[in-house]
């Protein structure tokens, strides 16, 4: 059984009385353990059909299964991380990540919890920051708590929307360097991934597997799978020719899934 | 900070004119009491000095300059137009020396006034606060009840509190019970409707991270909606608080009820004697309660709301 199996799913959205069709007839299998990448320009319902796997949303035809359960709400085996809003405001970088822990391990103490909080801030090299509002931490330093908070809630699932998208390029490739790390070096099972992305050398660097989508309306245009193997060293694998072979494959993919919009559209 | 920074200001220059003006002789004779203006300038400048003397930042030394600059050089005016120039209506505007005289006389009056009117406030203003609050958290919550509570609102607000002084008094059994309903009323609206606003204004981002991590009913409202319309609440509460002092004071002027003299009455009932060296005080005490109430409320706020503000 896959981990992840998206049934034919579409989408639309009625605003001021016109329907939008957001995602047309979307299927796709993800097994366990895997990282996939949803690769498109923006505007081509990659957050659409993330929020369905949360559970957000649900899709007018179709259906989504989850380990061969029907997903209809959000559940306890998925975390997600936004590009912004991930967290709470109000609450310190710790409170933030102790609230995500109380919502998936009833069962554990509050010292537990606490503990358990401090352990995953200083997995992502944030305990000096712990009392901090997330308004009082630099954008890079949000979305650390955010990993971390997704992460201590241990969930099999990880849905990540444009995580990085908001940063700047050198935090955003250290910050893609600590996600991978992290996902490698958890004890147990490798949790499950789906990320998306509009960032082409991202999609390769983190990836297992690409999903390219293309806009009007949002559907899949192609899948590729990602040659390299892991561990993977982010600068030497940047400069080798074969990344560069394939980093101008998946490119020229991107740019004709836009095309094709221009010519339907 | 050096020690010119400390003590080298300008209200140290009113501080001397207030005792320099003394010298100059009264326009008519008569005890202005004098001794009670210099008292008090003495006392503000020693507060003063000590300010000068233990504060450790810039701007709390001039702030509180600023203050009682302002405080001094209107006693500086009122005693040069008063007593030294006789350019004011002696029955309305009593000498300072004489209004500060009666202060000290009539403290004890004062602050039962005071504490009278202040128990009233607070009794109606928190009933308000802990009936709103959550009638708002949930009026606002739900899309179904939401339209209409906020129709319902608008009209309700839109009636000046004051009719309701007429009413209440008819209603109720004691005078204390009905103004505690007038500002139970008056702070309930504006709170209401700050909270409903809170609610609706919270991001959708913010309330979607919330749903998908599976928050529950109760954690939703109370670890999220709750402080995400706090900075609304706290407007509403500011609304609320502004209404009641002036509905109550109204409101004691009105219901007349000698067996339970707040500051309103005491002020009504002075004048009605016109007796105006008491109800100056009193006009003045009224101010700096009103101040002192609204600086705890800022300060409870800046706490609460700490987390808007990016260090
Ligand atoms: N809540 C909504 N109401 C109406 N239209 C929406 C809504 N959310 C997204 N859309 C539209 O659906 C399309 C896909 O959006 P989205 O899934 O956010 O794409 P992406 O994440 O790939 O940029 C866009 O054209 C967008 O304008
Ligand atoms: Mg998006």
């Amino acid at each position: 059984m896959s981990k992840i199996e998206i049934r034919n799913i579409s989408m639309d959205y009625v605003e001021k009385n016109t329907r939008f069709t957001a995602l047309q007839n979307v299927s796709l299998t993800i097994e366990k353990g895997e990282f996939v990448s949803l690769l498109g320009s923006s505007g081509c319902g990659k957050s659409t059909l993330l929020s369905i796997l949360e559970g957000l949303r649900s899709p007018v035809e179709g259906e989504v299964y989850i380990d061969g359960e029907r997903v209809t709400g959000p559940g306890k085996n998925r975390a997600v991380v936004f590009q912004n809003y991930s967290l709470f405001p109000w609450m310190t970088a710790k409170k933030n990540v102790v609230y995500g822990i109380e919502q998936t391990a009833r069962t554990l103490s509050r010292q537990e919890r606490q503990a358990r909080a401090e352990k995953f801030l200083q997995k992502v090299e944030l305990t000096d920051y712990q009392n901090k509002f997330p308004l009082q931490l630099s954008g890079g330093q949000q979305q650390r708590v955010a990993i971390a908070r997704a992460l201590a809630m241990d969930t099999e699932i990880l849905l990540m929307d444009e995580p990085f998208g908001a940063l700047d390029p050198r935090t955003r490739v250290s910050l893609q360097k600590l996600l991978l790390s992290l996902w490698r070096s958890e004890e147990g099972e490798k949790k499950t991934v789906v990320f998306v992305t509009h960032d082409v050398d991202e999609a390769i660097y983190l990836s297992d597997r690409i999903i390219v989508m293309q806009p009007n309306p949002g559907r899949i245009y192609r899948e590729v799978h990602v040659p390299f193997p892991r561990p993977r060293d982010h600068d030497a694998l940047i400069g080798t020719k074969e990344y560069q072979q394939f980093r101008s494959e998946l490119v020229e993919l991107f740019y004709h899934s836009d095309l094709a919009e221009e010519v339907v559209g | 900070m050096t020690w010119r920074k400390r003590f080298l200001r300008i209200p140290h220059i009113w501080f001397l004119a207030l005792l320099l003006i003394q010298l100059l002789p009264d326009a008519k004779e008569g005890d202005y009491y004098p001794v009670y203006v210099i008292g008090s300038a003495v006392i503000l400048e020693l507060f003063y000095l000590l300010v000068s003397l233990f504060s450790r930042k810039k701007e709390t030394i001039s702030e509180t300059g600023k203050l009682l600059s302002v405080v001094e050089i209107l006693v500086l005016l009122w005693v040069l137009f008063g007593p030294k120039l006789d350019r004011l209506n002696a029955k309305m505007f009593p000498a300072p020396g004489i209004v500060f005289h009666q202060f000290i006389e009539d403290t004890q009056p004062l602050l039962a006034a005071v504490w009278i009117s202040f128990r009233t406030i607070l009794e109606g203003f928190l009933l308000a606060l802990v009936i709103a609050v959550p009638m708002g958290l949930i009026l606002g919550w739900f899309k179904a009840v939401r339209s209409t509570a906020s129709y319902v609102v608008r009209f309700v607000s839109a009636i000046p509190p004051i009719v309701y002084i007429p009413y209440a008094i008819a209603l109720f059994p004691s005078m204390n019970a009905a103004k505690v309903f007038i500002i139970f009323v008056a702070s309930y609206w504006p709170i209401l409707s700050g909270t409903m606003t809170g609610v609706v204004n919270i991001d959708r981002g913010i309330l979607d991270s919330a749903r998908a991590l599976g928050v529950g009913h109760l954690s939703m409202l109370l670890h999220v909606i709750l402080p995400g319309a706090l900075p609304y609440i706290f407007n509403g509460m500011n609304q609320g608080l502004g209404i009641s002092f002036i509905l109550l004071t109204s409101a004691e002027m009105i219901a007349a009820d000698p067996t339970n003299p707040g500051l309103g009455f005491y002020i009504w009932n002075y004048s009605n004697f016109a007796n105006y060296k008491r109800v100056i005080p009193a006009i003045i005490v009224l101010g700096i309660t009103i101040c002192l109430i609204s600086f705890v409320i800022k300060k409870i706020q800046d706490l609460l709301l700490r987390w808007r503000a990016p260090v």
